[in-house]
């Protein structure tokens, strides 16, 4: 049986991020898997500045963050030892830059950030909407989605709080696994669960309008 | 029979496959029973289902050339 926490902020406070160290690995001459710094750029830096900009919500800081991440990667490079570990390592100094880009951002412009505050509304709420269609499967899973749907996601995953943007993302957009999540992160995999559970939730309130336009 | 809160707590890992056998028969015997729960979880479904499907954005040219100045700059970068 799943446990779920009442209250995963107080287990899992949202500090300790994990250094921006890279993994401790063996002499990159022995692996020629080890992407080019020409690769890198052209095949890591999309999904860089891709995973950038949903957590920051802006294309400008997203580019600022991507030139850091890929000049951090390629001064590492001789320290990979192949793909998987890239990848996860990317994965935690862009989330990583992005967090603490924001944060000086807010810092020098001393506003508050734009992420909704708005309450979760509860399970019972959220069943009272009877309308939810039945036929929104009918498309098939690999179907490029349209303009409109793509707009109205992107703007609903930058509206989530960014403790559960952050989650949403990694999960449900890159496709990562809770281990991977909670290591990234330095969450527990129950507090990464909770996190998702929840910005799920907030993530299919803020798709009614669009499904129940699907299925009038 | 379980509550529909619970189908709601469940949910994940319910649809992950992290659920005990027990559970997982007492979400589905829930679920024979009750529309709604079952509209909810179909909602639920379609929400992951619509953000896996997000095409990623194009890397602005610009971007990348100034990143292959810099690092060429840099000593980083060859002749790309």
């Amino acid at each position: 049986m799943m446990v779920e926490p009442t209250s995963p902020e107080q287990k899992v406070p949202d500090q300790g991020l994990p250094p921006l160290a890279p993994p401790a690995l063996p002499d990159a001459a022995q692996h020629p898997e080890v992407p080019s710094p020409e690769e890198i750029v052209r095949v890591y830096g999309p999904k860089v500045y891709n995973l950038a900009r949903r957590i920051l919500g802006s294309d400008a800081d997203a580019e600022d963050v991507t030139q850091d991440v890929l000049l951090k990667v390629i001064e590492s490079l001789h320290q990979f030892r192949g793909e998987a570990a890239l990848g996860t390592w990317l994965h935690r100094i862009t989330v990583n830059a992005a967090l603490a880009y924001r944060k000086k951002r807010a810092r020098q412009e001393e506003t508050e950030t734009t992420t909704s505050k708005e309450p979760l509304e509860t399970f019972a709420e959220q069943r009272g909407h009877g309308k939810l269609s039945d036929t929104l499967t009918g498309r098939p899973e690999g179907e490029i989605l349209s303009q409109e749907a793509q707009q109205l996601i992107e703007k609903a995953i930058a509206e989530l709080p960014e403790n559960y943007r952050v989650v949403y993302v990694l999960a449900d957009v890159e496709g990562l696994s809770n281990a991977e999540i909670a290591e990234i992160l330095g969450l527990n995999v129950p507090g990464v669960k909770s996190r998702l559970h929840r910005a799920r939730l907030m993530m299919r309130q803020k798709l009614q309008p669009y499904f129940e336009e699907l299925n009038p | 029979m379980i509550t529909c809160q619970e189908v709601s707590d469940w949910l994940l890992d319910y649809l992950s496959g992290e659920l005990s056998e027990n559970d997982r028969r007492a979400v589905d015997h829930h679920l024979g029973s009750c529309p709604a729960c079952v509209s909810f979880v179909h909602s639920y479904r379609m929400t992951i289902s619509l953000s896996r499907r997000l095409a990623a954005q194009p890397t602005p040219p610009e971007l990348i050339e100034r990143i292959q100045v810099r690092f060429t700059q840099a000593g980083h970068l060859g002749r790309m």
